[in-house]
Parts: C-alpha cells; sequence; structure tokens
C-alpha cells in the first residue's frame, strides 16, 4: 500500500501569475498595464488619505481660536497633507497613466524595462509605507512640506518624523528616477515602425520631456534628503548654522528640485489636456509644433527659477531680479499652450463629456493659478504675498485646478481603455460640478485672505475684519469637494459593477492606444494600421481627408 | 536717502495694481474666448460631418509669442524699478533696531542706548529706520501687512531692512515663515508714536524701576531670583543674556504677553504661570510647579514693573 493518493489533474486551470491576470499577478506583475493601474489606484488611496487630512485642516480653521487639534498635532498633519498630495497622489497618478498609455500610444507591447517598471511602482508604494508608518513610530514629520532647515534639525524636530521624511522621499524619489529613465528609453526605442519623434502624440512627449525634468531634479532632493539624514543620525552639521553649517542651503537643495516638480507635475497634465480637446473638439491640436516646443521652453526654464521661493532670505537686488526675470520669461511658454488649447476649440464641432469640461475648467482655473504664478516674479508683490494663504490658493490653483483637474479629464477619457466600461456621464458631471464649485470656494477667498495678512501655516488666528466669513466659505467649499470625490469613487464602484460594454473606441479617437481592444489584452498589440502622421486612426478612419504624411 | 519719498507698501500696492489689471485681461480673454468657442462650436444635432482640419496658423502665434514677451518685459523693468525703491541699504549700515527672532517670540534692541524689550516693539514715526534683522534658532519671518515687505530672520545672517512709519498707530504682524508648533501665535504689535512719544516712551523703559515697599512684592522679587526665572529672563532693560525667554524688565507696562496672543492681566498671568503647556503649549517655559502664594506674589511682582 501505498503512502501516498493521487489527486486527480484540476480540471480548471490554476491561477497562475504567469500566465493570467488573476489576483496573484498583480504582486508579480511586469505587465505596464497592471502596474500603471496599481499607480493609479496608489494615487487614489493617498488622494483620499490626503483629502482627509485637509478637512482635518479646514475644520481646524474654519472658526478663529478653535482648538478641535493642538498645534503640534496640526504641524504633523500640514505636512503630511503636503507630502501625501505631492509625492504620493499627484506623481503616481500622472507617472501610472504614463506607465500605462505611453507603451500603447507608440504601439509598443511594453516598457523597454519591465522588470524595472514593477520595482518603480514598489519602491514608491513602500516609500509611501514607511512615511505613513511615521504615525505609529512617534509622530509624523511636522516641518512642512519643504521641511526647511534648521527647524527640520534634530534640536528643534528631536521626533523621528523627519526622519520617516527623509527615508521615504528618498525611496520614492528613487521610483520616480527609475521610471523617468524607463520613459525616456521606452520613448526613444520602442516606436512603432514609422512613427519619428515629431509625431508622437502630445502626452508621450510631454511624459518624454517629463522623464529629463525628473532626471534633472530629483537627485537634487535625493542629495538634500541625504545630507539631512547624515545630520540628523550622524551628527554632520550640513544645515546648522551655530556650529559653521549654512541654514539656506536647504532651501537651494529643495527649491532646485522644487521648482522644477512643479513642471513635473504639470507637464504630463498639459499632455492629457492636449490629447482630451482635440478629440471632443474634433480637430487636430491647434500648432502642434508650439505646443511641443514650448514643453522643452519651459523644462529647461525650470531649472533657472528656484530662488523665486526664497525672495524673502534676503538677497541682494541683483540675484532677485535674474529669478525676477526667468520667472517672468518661464510664463511665455506656458501661455502659449493656453493660446493653442483655445485655438483647438476653435471652428470645432465640440461634444460636452464630463472628460471635456473637466479640459475647460482646467483651461479657466489653471490660468488663474499660472496668473497668480506671475505675481509672483514681481519681487516687491512677492516679498509682501510670500507665504500668505496668497500662495496657498495660488498653488491649489496649480495642482488642483491644473494638475488634478486634468487628471480627472484624462480618467474619464480613458476609462473605457482601461476597463472596457464607460463611466456615468450624468454622474460624471455631479462630480465634475461640485468638485469645481467646491474647489473654488475654497481657494478664491484664500487670495484674499492673503492679502489681508494671513500667514500660512498657522493653526489658528483672531477674529480679524472679514478673516472669520472667508474662512467659513473656505472651509464649507472644502467640503463640497470631498463631497465630490465621494461622487468620483462612487460612479467608479458603480461602473466596475457593471459588465464590460464601451464600444472598444467610444469617443472615436485617434491615437494608437485606440486601435486594439478595450481593454487590451495581455499583448497589447498583434497588428497596426500605418502609421504616417500625427493621428493613424484618422487616416484610416477618413481615407479621403487624411493628415499630411509626414515619413 | 532721506529726500526719497519712501512708502513701501505704495510701491507695492502700485504694483500688484498694474498685475491685477493685466491679469483680469489675459483671463477675461481666456475665459471669453473658451466660453464663446464652446457655445458657437458645440456639436449641433444631426451634424455628424467632422469640421475643417485647421492645424496651425504660425503668424497668430508669433505675434501672441511677441505680445506675451514686451508684456513680461514691461512687468520685469517695473519690477527691478519697484526692487531698488524698496531695497535701498547702504554698504555698510548702522542699525537703529535689532530684532531677533525666537521659538516664538520677538526681541528687540535699540543699539543708541542698549534697552531691550520683547513683542511690543516701538518705532518714532516719520523716520526712515534700519532694522537689522537675526535668529537666535530657526528661520521666521517679519511681516507687518501695514507697513511692508517680509524679511526672513536666518540664524547666522544678519539681514536688514529698511522701514519709514509715517502714521502713529499700532500695527499688527506676524511671523510668516513656519518656524514649528507656535508659529500661528508669534504675533508682531508694532507701536509708532510721534518721535517726542517715543523719547518719552525709552527714557521710561531706561529708569531704574521703583521697587514697592510691600510685602507681596518682595516676595515675588525674591522667589524670581530663587525659582531660577533669571537664567532664562533678563530683569534688567540693558541686559541682552540670557535670551532664552523675553526681558522682563519692563514687563507691567506690556499691554499683551506671549508674542501678544494674551492681554497681560493678572488672570492671564497667573493662568500662564500655573500651566505654561496648557496656555502656550511646546512654549520653552516650564512649568516651575509654583503653589497659589507663589503665584500671586510673582504676578504682583511683575505686573508691578513698569
Amino acid at each position: 500500500m501505498s503512502l501516498y493518493i493521487d489527486i486527480p489533474e484540476s480540471k480548471a486551470k490554476l491561477p497562475s501569475p504567469k500566465s493570467d491576470r488573476g489576483r496573484l499577478s498583480w504582486i508579480s506583475s511586469v505587465d505596464h498595464k497592471q502596474i500603471g493601474i496599481m499607480y493609479i489606484l496608489m494615487a487614489l488611496l493617498f488622494f483620499i488619505i490626503g483629502g482627509v487630512e485637509a478637512m482635518f485642516i479646514r475644520a481646524q480653521l474654519a472658526l478663529p481660536e478653535n482648538y478641535i487639534i493642538s498645534p503640534e498635532v496640526y504641524s504633523q498633519i500640514f505636512t503630511m497633507h503636503g507630502t501625501t498630495m505631492i509625492f504620493l497622489a499627484l506623481m503616481p497618478v500622472l507617472l501610472g497613466l504614463g506607465v500605462y498609455f505611453i507603451p500603447l500610444m507608440i504601439g509598443a507591447n511594453d516598457m523597454a524595462f519591465p522588470r524595472m517598471n514593477a520595482f518603480s511602482f514598489w519602491i514608491t508604494f513602500f516609500g509611501g509605507l514607511l512615511l505613513y508608518f511615521s504615525f505609529f513610530a512617534g509622530g509624523a514629520p511636522n516641518a512642512g512640506w519643504f521641511n526647511y532647515a534648521p527647524l527640520s534639525e534634530t534640536p528643534y524636530s528631536p521626533d523621528v518624523g523627519i526622519d520617516y521624511y527623509t527615508v521615504g522621499l528618498m525611496l520614492t524619489g528613487i521610483g520616480s528616477i527609475s521610471t523617468a529613465a524607463n520613459f525616456a528609453v521606452t520613448v526613444l526605442t520602442m516606436r512603432v515602425k514609422g512613427m519619428k519623434m515629431t509625431m508622437l502624440p502630445l502626452f508621450v512627449w510631454m511624459s518624454f520631456i517629463n522623464a529629463f525634468l525628473i532626471l534633472g531634479a530629483l537627485p537634487l532632493l535625493n542629495a538634500g534628503l541625504a545630507m539631512l539624514l547624515i545630520d540628523r543620525q550622524l551628527d554632520a552639521l550640513f544645515f546648522l548654522p551655530s556650529a559653521g553649517g549654512s541654514a539656506t542651503l536647504w532651501q537651494h537643495f529643495f527649491w532646485s528640485f522644487g521648482h522644477p516638480e512643479v513642471y513635473i507635475l504639470i507637464l504630463p497634465a498639459f499632455g492629457i489636456i492636449s490629447e482630451v480637446i482635440p478629440v471632443y473638439s474634433r480637430k487636430p491640436i491647434f500648432g502642434y509644433a508650439f505646443v511641443a516646443v514650448s514643453s522643452i521652453a519651459i523644462a529647461l526654464l525650470s531649472f533657472g527659477v528656484w530662488m523665486h521661493h526664497m525672495f524673502a532670505v534676503g538677497y541682494t537686488n541683483i540675484v532677485n531680479g535674474f529669478f525676477g526675470a526667468a520667472s517672468f520669461l518661464i510664463a511665455v511658454p506656458t501661455g502659449v499652450k493656453v493660446i493653442n488649447w483655445v485655438g483647438t476649440m476653435y471652428k470645432g464641432s465640440i461634444r460636452f463629456t464630463t472628460s471635456m469640461l473637466f479640459a475647460l475648467m482646467f483651461l479657466i482655473n489653471f490660468t488663474i493659478g499660472g496668473l497668480s504664478g506671475v505675481s509672483f516674479a514681481i519681487v516687491p508683490v512677492d516679498w509682501q504675498l510670500t507665504d500668505t494663504y496668497y500662495v496657498v490658493a495660488h498653488l491649489h490653483y496649480v495642482f488642483l485646478g491644473g494638475t488634478v483637474f486634468a487628471a480627472f479629464a484624462g480618467i474619464y477619457y480613458w476609462f473605457p481603455k482601461m476597463s472596457g466600461r464607460q463611466l456615468s456621464e450624468k454622474i460624471g458631471k455631479w462630480h465634475l460640478w461640485t468638485f469645481v464649485t467646491g474647489f473654488n470656494m475654497t481657494f478664491l477667498v484664500q487670495h484674499l485672505l492673503g492679502i489681508l495678512g494671513m500667514p500660512r501655516r498657522v493653526y489658528t488666528y483672531f477674529d480679524l475684519p472679514y478673516w472669520t466669513i472667508l474662512n467659513i466659505i473656505s472651509s464649507a467649499g472644502a467640503m463640497l469637494m470631498f463631497g465630490g470625490v465621494a461622487v468620483f469613487l462612487w460612479n467608479i464602484y458603480r461602473t466596475l459593477k457593471k459588465q464590460p460594454a464601451a464600444k472598444g473606441d467610444p469617443w472615436d479617437a485617434w491615437t494608437l492606444e485606440w486601435a486594439t481592444q478595450s481593454p487590451p489584452g495581455q499583448k497589447n498589440f498583434d497588428k497596426l494600421p500605418p502609421v504616417h502622421s500625427r493621428r493613424p486612426l484618422w487616416d484610416l478612419k477618413n481615407p479621403h481627408n487624411k493628415d499630411k504624411r509626414l515619413n | 536717502m532721506e529726500d526719497i519719498q519712501f512708502n513701501q507698501l505704495g510701491t507695492i500696492k502700485e504694483l500688484f495694481i498694474y498685475f491685477l489689471i493685466a491679469a483680469s485681461i489675459i483671463l477675461g480673454l481666456v475665459a471669453f474666448f473658451t466660453a464663446y468657442y464652446s457655445w458657437k462650436y458645440r456639436k449641433r444635432k444631426d451634424d455628424e460631418q467632422e469640421p475643417e482640419q485647421i492645424h496651425d496658423n504660425k503668424k497668430l502665434e508669433f505675434s501672441l509669442i511677441a505680445v506675451a514677451l514686451s508684456l513680461v518685459t514691461l512687468f520685469f523693468v517695473l519690477t527691478i524699478n519697484g526692487m531698488n525703491k524698496i531695497q535701498d541699504i547702504p554698504e555698510d549700515p548702522h542699525p537703529d533696531i535689532l530684532i531677533t527672532g525666537h521659538q516664538w517670540w520677538w526681541e528687540a534692541e535699540y543699539s543708541e542706548d542698549g534697552l531691550i524689550t520683547a513683542n511690543e516693539i516701538h518705532v518714532p514715526t516719520g523716520k526712515e529706520l534700519i532694522i537689522q534683522f537675526n535668529s537666535d534658532d530657526v528661520i521666521h519671518s517679519w511681516w507687518v501687512p501695514a507697513i511692508g515687505r517680509k524679511m526672513d530672520l536666518v540664524p547666522g545672517v544678519d539681514n536688514y531692512l529698511s522701514v519709514k512709519v509715517e502714521k502713529e498707530g499700532i500695527y499688527w504682524g506676524s511671523c510668516s515663515e513656519f518656524c514649528g508648533a507656535q508659529h500661528g501665535w508669534m504675533r508682531i504689535r508694532l507701536i509708532a508714536h510721534s518721535p517726542e512719544d517715543f523719547e518719552r516712551w525709552k527714557r521710561r523703559q531706561l529708569e531704574p524701576k521703583q521697587r514697592l515697599d510691600e510685602e507681596l512684592f518682595k516676595k515675588g522679587e525674591q522667589l524670581f531670583s530663587s525659582k531660577a526665572c533669571t537664567s532664562c529672563h533678563a530683569i534688567s532693560p540693558t541686559a541682552s543674556i540670557p535670551a532664552v525667554g523675553p526681558n522682563l524688565a519692563n514687563f507691567g507696562s506690556r499691554k499683551y504677553f506671549l508674542s501678544n496672543i494674551k492681554l497681560n492681566t493678572e488672570i492671564n498671568l497667573k493662568a500662564w504661570l500655573r500651566d505654561p503647556g496648557k496656555v502656550k503649549s511646546s512654549a520653552k517655559m516650564p512649568d516651575m510647579l509654583l503653589d497659589e502664594d507663589q503665584i500671586a506674589a510673582l504676578t504682583h511682582y511683575l505686573e508691578n514693573l513698569k
């Protein structure tokens, strides 16, 4: 008698991370589409967490001399809100859309380095988890998202929060750098036959330029973080003036990363808008060359404007004047893009889908943020308004009114591609209007608060004329915006429960990602139409009115 | 320098208004064309035809870029002029006042006679003052919105700002660079006197304090040294050391205390001495474990230092 009994062969195929897309496969997957979706889900998770933190901030500030949370906890919450939104929500959503769509839009079957792609995602994700572990390890970082030294040094911040900040952000930084390298190589080497660099879809082009921005900027942050960690753990004195270090050196490291970072967060958003507006206006982008070249100008100039964050530090007029001039200049290529987007709508046949409406809201709200940004290039105005709620308003108009509106436009546009299901347009419009109204209520009034003299990062304030009412409006708007996000989540949940029903190409679009089924199979393409212009599917669909041949 | 009409805030306001006009026009145009094109070129029912495919218009784009460049050039020139007007400090400045930032209070030293005070900063009107800024710990930032620009207080660096206050009165301001938990309550109270009143104020501050001949005052005075208050607080109006806590030589003459967040009343001071952490958490002032009698004596003593 045998000790063993035979187990019959399984009739159904066992789940295998190698061969199918069961749940387990997500952990080991190197498929760019799964990694892209995980990036986006990560961004959504941290967007909600960061949003809850924002609600605490607005609850505390709703009324003067309010003590819902203590000043010590308030510092941790606003620090984590900023850090989360920048590094764990906005970066991942933009990189995730890039990871998902760059190969599809250039007719490739995966990224150039699929394993590194998975590595990038996981190290970013674990960097985020490590940052949040600080809450359980003795307190979150509490020196603001830009973490100025010497405040972030051991004598003034002895708790471990700052150490988690340095290590966590170094990890997410490494993830971003490897993703950027992957983007650059993928675009340079994996394009389908016939697609020249001048024929890239603009989202791919912007992500490509962005890759070089990341490769230039993130190492500066990581260098600064390493120095800070050495200061804190090994008693070096880079940033401690009491022993010969420099109190402003950190600011130079941080902002020479930080200002390119602002463009890192907006260039891919520009790319999304440059895809969405043409499709829903049924016209090619107006002035492709101008949109493309202005991105290069932005990328180069963005490394020469960082000191406009430091005008009040006390440098001479010559230094401040130089950075003021560069900051004025960078407004020009940005303005060019706005002109081109509006120009694309001219004589179009515009479809007002949720995605298009988000793009239109982007146009107006991002313009507000861009213009208020120019006021900081006017150095004396910056001297008056820097570090006030005017800045808070400005940066939210850029990050929310710009990046997030564009990300929503992109998600509504590409959701059918990613899932095979179309998000509800009706619920989508509820999401749009609550979010946009709430957003403007929250942040438009903050310009005034800044002008009236409310500094940023204060945990409470006295009931000075108009301060209370403006803060109440702001907090009410924040609640509305939070509701808007809930509607969005409901929309996703409802749509995912339905059976796949979307047409493969519901928007009748023109770039290659729409040349395969939705969602794409594990292998993106078996065959592709010939690529002779920037809109290969337009040429296919309109054989009598093709775009000018470019190759 | 004296003969230049000096008004920081006026210059800043003027620039901001120019900016606001230009920005409103640009935003107006973008919003108008976005809305107008949206309406005019909306998809009509039963119109399934693709519109004409327009790819670009180089002439239009180049001319708009030229307009944008001239606009930013104009504003750059205005900016340089404004900067030179506001930040015009001599090579080798002789500051009238030295302001030092601490977590979380302000210290002011008048260089002419060495008078030191805290949080309530008095200045004469009509005179161009050069203020030197420094920090004892982290970076702070000086800002009195109604007077003008910010200036950071950077440890290890001397920053200078010229300030001229035209009108007598009380001006509120606050620290504008995040400097730790109590950043929000690091408020400035700038009091501008006529030059004569300013001199009078200074004389009174420098006068030796009258010691009251009563039990409670003496007990308070004795407690102040025996309870080691002096290891952080100076009690002479010209002693700069040890500046861990504010100089208390003229404490009774101040209207507010704790960086101008609490009225300087007996009740508030007693609450503070009883449990500093409860009134202003994270502040450096330790709980001295005083009993009620000691608190009463110290309060009486401090309130009479005027």
